[in-house]
């Protein structure tokens, strides 16, 4: 009953439901109510990684090569612990950056470079097509051995005939047309295709259940359980080293290789990236899916040792491809449902993969390679004519479907030329070393600033390069498009020049001698490339954007606009919706206006609002990818077309303004300290003019008054010649008195101003403070006998050396010692010379128990002309000038001078002088 | 656990102790077709180092939602 036609009913069947589902996710996507929008569909849209090769070529593998298919699992298992730190990186520059594909986000990251652009569009479709192409066989032969149930019979190995008789032919148009019904119904500004990730999310459960069901079957329905298995193969010693790591073979090395290109191809083969980062609805889904997925692969994966051995054990030497196992064991069996349920598992792990693959890679050959040269051709020839064109949209989807179509026809080509000569997992593995090219220049660049444009296209160049010479090109060699002796005898016969063995690395299989040495030399490439090559401008900022992706919050201030001139919004929303409809623009700017406040018309002008334009630039973006988003905006700019060179003189530009306005600042800031100074100094000097008026008048004043006296009697004594002698020598002697006032009071304040300026010759030298002492007490002993003051001398009996001015301190303490007698009463006065040792300082103190000074008078009593005026009567009158003097005497010899004093009790002044 | 702040960064220093594991020399002690319990010991460590393995993300990733998370930096 299983016959051709209820086949193709049961799949057209299948491929209706998943079209329905597809149709409903998109449906529920439009109206707001995502199905997608889960940790559980999002990790079962990753198990998109599970082909054709893990539903058929893993059991193919392990039935050769034992455990040596798991590296392939493991990989990413180690991978997905690392998700939630570079996955969730990846998916947050992504979202920011509005990336499209693997291609524009490498691009992206290189200063949004064509070039890379388009050197990551090449790799990936020249990487993936080999893959693509395993999927087409898979699929193929599958038919082709169902179509003789129930015979075993096992396809051709190689494909004669016209292509038209080729059922996978027939089946790459097939699977175009399916892919461009899902994948090219509409055009998203995100470029989500929620619908087909439902669909392919479905695919996973079908194609998991299919292939444990076949497991379940084999190891517990025809044989007894696993340990059954197991013990029937360690019997037989030829089959017993399946078990262990010697079926390998490459060994360690083989399984180090895989598992470090399969840890890099979870993440950065084109449709895992499609569906982990470009599908991704939240990052929280990381938490789930970095263990569900996981889990996923663990157990796909549980029973495919058992199914292999099973398979040998079951099929001993009878000619069956052991890619096979999994549909013939049951066909053997005579287990119709189960053949069925794993033909479509196994068509549901290849168009899955067919289609996810395809959209990935359309939208980068499409956004990345046509549009971009469609975009400066048209502009070339007319450089208006793009704008008047009334929708893009369509134009955008031509492409795009054209390219599914070219990237089938290819895979097909690659099938039909190499694909019947390899096993499906070789051929896969071509293509994980091809995509793991991508791995140092995304990681790299995710976390360090100074990698760049060119160590970008050094480093993924060399890599393919490499790719190419080690696996493609023998490839087509050992399929006879190519002389065979270039890989047994190396080119130009050069032995070093070995494809499958360069410069001597003989003993590596294929994979393992083209990862050890691709890798490395893109690594290093990159990086040393990145070291002696300069980024330019955007360069830098695109750096900065993706390295520095978790930390938005400040660095979105700073982003600067690279669009110069001036461009109306109507302009640039215009632009939008020819990408995006009318609608979806006006929406979005206006939403955009309302977020940062501002409204416009029709006229206003849009690079006023910072980002605007790079706004409108991210939205086309999503559509087209970003090189040719900037090529549809420079269209807007006509003339004023960006180059680097502007985006350089914008950037010099600013950090000139930045700089200048810091150097401003600081000038002004030093102003304002020098402004502060002078208006101190101002005030200072005002005091000073205040003072010396003061003290003009003072002295003018005191001259004055003794001057009046002297003209006063010396006009008596002129005027009455007969005034009686006793008078007249009373007169005289006022005069003469006077006279020595007048006289000394010019000698201080001569002092005093020599003082203040500092103009005194000083004689220091080092004296004996002791005897100064006595010296001084000497001089002022007539006063005190005459006012019967008593005056002791408190003094060390040793000599106290000072480098002094002698006759100045001697000065210093006379002044201070007839002040004391002045302030004593006559008869009961005593006044102390006192000199103390201290640590630091000589301290003379002159203590008395006259009067006292008043507190309100010791602050000023050190002041010019300051005099103790009352109770004046009978003492000998002063300058005011004394203590004025002794200070600043004390003063210039580094010293202090002082008094404490409390009234009617008697004052205590002190000076200091330093040790020598 | 009685700490506040997230175990998730430790899931590095975790992956890189199992890719160790997942190596020689740890492969060759178990490279042996002598059955453990009906069961080869290769197939049986790999298996049951994969599930234990899956455990501890579960555990540093999904189990840490209450937490403080500052893996951002």
């Amino acid at each position: 009953m299983l016959n051709t036609t209820v086949v193709a009913v049961i799949i057209a069947l299948y491929m209706a439901a998943l079209f329905s589902i597809a149709h409903f996710g998109d449906k529920r996507a439009e109206l707001g109510h995502s199905i997608i929008s889960n940790p559980y569909v999002y990790s079962l849209s990753i198990a998109v990684y599970c082909t054709a090769w893990t539903f058929f070529g893993s059991v193919g593998y392990a039935a050769k090569n034992g455990l040596g298919f798991l590296p392939i699992y493991l990989g990413p298992t180690l991978m997905a612990a690392l998700w939630w730190f570079v996955l969730r990186k990846i998916i947050r520059i992504s979202r920011k950056q509005r990336i499209t594909s693997i291609a524009d986000f490498i691009g992206s990251r290189y200063g949004k470079s064509a070039l890379v652009t388009g050197l990551v569009t090449i790799i990936a479709v020249i990487g993936i097509l080999p893959y693509i192409s395993l999927q087409l066989k898979a699929i193929s032969s599958s038919f082709e051995i169902v179509k003789h149930y129930p015979l075993l019979v096992m396809p051709s190995a190689s494909v004669s005939g016209e292509f038209w008789h080729d059922t996978a032919f027939y089946i790459a148009l097939l699977l175009a047309a399916f892919t461009i019904l899902f994948g090219t119904r509409h055009i998203d500004v995100t470029e989500r295709h929620e619908g087909m990730v439902a669909a392919i999310a479905f695919e996973s459960i079908v194609k998991l259940v299919a292939f444990v069901a076949v497991g379940l079957y084999v190891t517990f329905a025809l044989f007894n359980g696993p340990t059954d298995i197991f013990s029937q193969i360690s019997a037989d010693p030829d089959k017993a080293k399946l078990l262990t790591m010697d079926a390998l073979p490459g060994g360690y090395a083989n399984w180090f290789a895989l598992t470090l290109i399969s840890m890099s191809a979870i993440l950065f083969l084109p449709r895992q990236f499609q569906v982990t980062v470009v599908e991704n609805v939240d990052d929280e889904h990381l938490r789930k899916a970095s263990w569900l997925f996981p889990l996923y692969l663990l157990l796909i994966n549980l029973f495919v040792l058992p199914l292999a051995l099973g398979g040998l054990l079951l099929f001993d030497g009878a000619g069956v491809d052991p890619d096979t196992f999994v549909l013939t064991i049951p066909m053997a069996q005579d287990a119709q449902l189960l053949t069925l349920l794993v033909l479509i598992g196994g068509v549901s792990a290849a168009t899955g993969m067919v289609i996810v693959a395809t959209i990935a890679l359309s939208t980068m050959v499409s956004n990345e390679l046509l549009m971009p040269a469609l975009l400066r051709r048209r502009l070339a020839q007319q450089p208006d004519g793009l704008l008047l064109e009334s929708d893009l949209t369509r134009w955008v989807l031509r492409n795009r479907r054209l390219s599914i179509l070219i990237i089938l026809m290819l895979a097909y080509l690659y099938f039909r030329l190499i694909g019947e000569s390899y096993a499906l997992v070789s051929i896969g593995l071509v293509s994980f070393v091809a995509a793991a090219q991508f791995a140092p220049a995304i990681i790299v660049g995710m976390y360090w600033k100074g990698a760049n444009r060119a160590g970008a296209l050094a480093g993924l160049g060399a890599g393919f390069l490499i790719w190419t010479y080690t696996l493609l090109l023998p490839a087509f060699a050992k399929s006879g498009w190519l002389p065979i002796e270039f890989v047994n005898d190396g080119l130009f016969g050069i032995a070093l020049l070995k494809p499958y063995a360069l410069f001597g690395l003989t003993d590596l299989d294929h994979i393992t001698h083209a990862v050890f040495w691709s890798l490395p030399v893109n690594l290093f490439l990159l990086i040393t490339v990145s070291l002696r090559s300069e980024s330019n401008a955007i360069e830098q900022l695109q750096a900065n954007e993706f390295v520095d992706a978790f930390k938005d919050a400040t660095a979105d201030k700073k982003r600067v606009d690279v669009w110069q001139g001036s461009v109306t919004v109507s302009a640039l929303i215009a632009l939008v919706a020819r990408f995006t409809g009318e609608k979806v623009a006006t929406e979005k700017f206006n939403l955009f206006a309302k977020k940062h406040n501002f409204t416009f018309d029709d006229k206003t002008i849009a690079q006023s609002h910072t980002h605007l334009v790079s706004y409108g630039e991210r939205l086309i973006a999503g559509i087209i990818g970003a090189a040719s988003a900037r090529v549809m905006i420079s269209t807007l700019y006509k003339a004023q077309t960006l180059n680097i060179e502007d985006v350089m003189d914008i950037i010099d530009e600013t950090s000139q303004v930045v700089e200048y306005s810091h150097k401003l600042e600081e000038k002004t800031h030093r102003h304002e300290v020098a402004a502060e100074k002078l208006r101190a100094a101002n005030l200072q000097l005002q005091e000073l003019d205040r003072l010396k008026d003061e003290f003009v008048s003072t002295v003018s004043h005191e001259l004055r008054t003794p001057l009046t006296s002297i003209r006063s009697f010396s006009e008596i004594l002129l005027s009455e010649p007969d005034l009686p002698a006793e008078q007249r020598r009373e007169f005289t002697e006022i005069i003469v008195n006077e006279t020595h006032r007048l006289s000394r009071l010019i000698n201080d304040v001569l002092d005093l101003a020599k003082i203040d300026a500092d103009s005194i010759q000083w004689d220091i030298q080092d004296t004996d403070l002791v005897a100064l002492l006595r010296e001084a007490s000497t001089a002022v002993s007539q006063l005190y006998n005459e006012r019967k003051i008593k005056l002791s001398l408190k003094l060390p009996s040793k000599q106290v050396i000072a480098k002094i001015d002698r006759d100045r301190i001697i000065q210093v303490t006379i002044n201070l010692l007839s002040n004391a007698a002045k302030f004593c009463e006559q008869g009961t006065g005593e006044v102390t010379i006192e000199l103390t040792t201290k640590k630091q300082s000589l301290v003379v103190s002159i203590s008395d128990n006259g009067c006292g000074i008043e507190p309100e008078f010791q602050g000023v009593l050190f002041n010019k002309f300051q005099q103790v005026d009352h109770a004046q009567d009978g003492r000998p009158k002063g300058t005011g000038l004394g203590l004025a003097i002794s200070k600043g005497i004390v003063e210039h010899h580094k010293g202090k001078i002082w008094l404490e004093s409390t009234p009617n009790k008697g004052s205590k002044f002190y000076f200091s002088l330093p040790k020598w | 656990m009685k700490t506040n702040q997230s175990l998730t960064f430790l899931l590095p220093f975790a992956t890189a102790t199992v890719m160790l594991l997942l190596n020689y020399p740890w492969l060759s002690i178990y490279s042996s077709s002598t059955l453990f319990f009906g069961i080869p010991p290769l197939y049986l460590y790999l298996f049951v180092l994969w599930l234990s393995f899956i455990i501890t993300i579960w555990l540093l990733v999904d189990q840490q939602t209450n937490v403080v998370d500052d893996s951002d930096a």
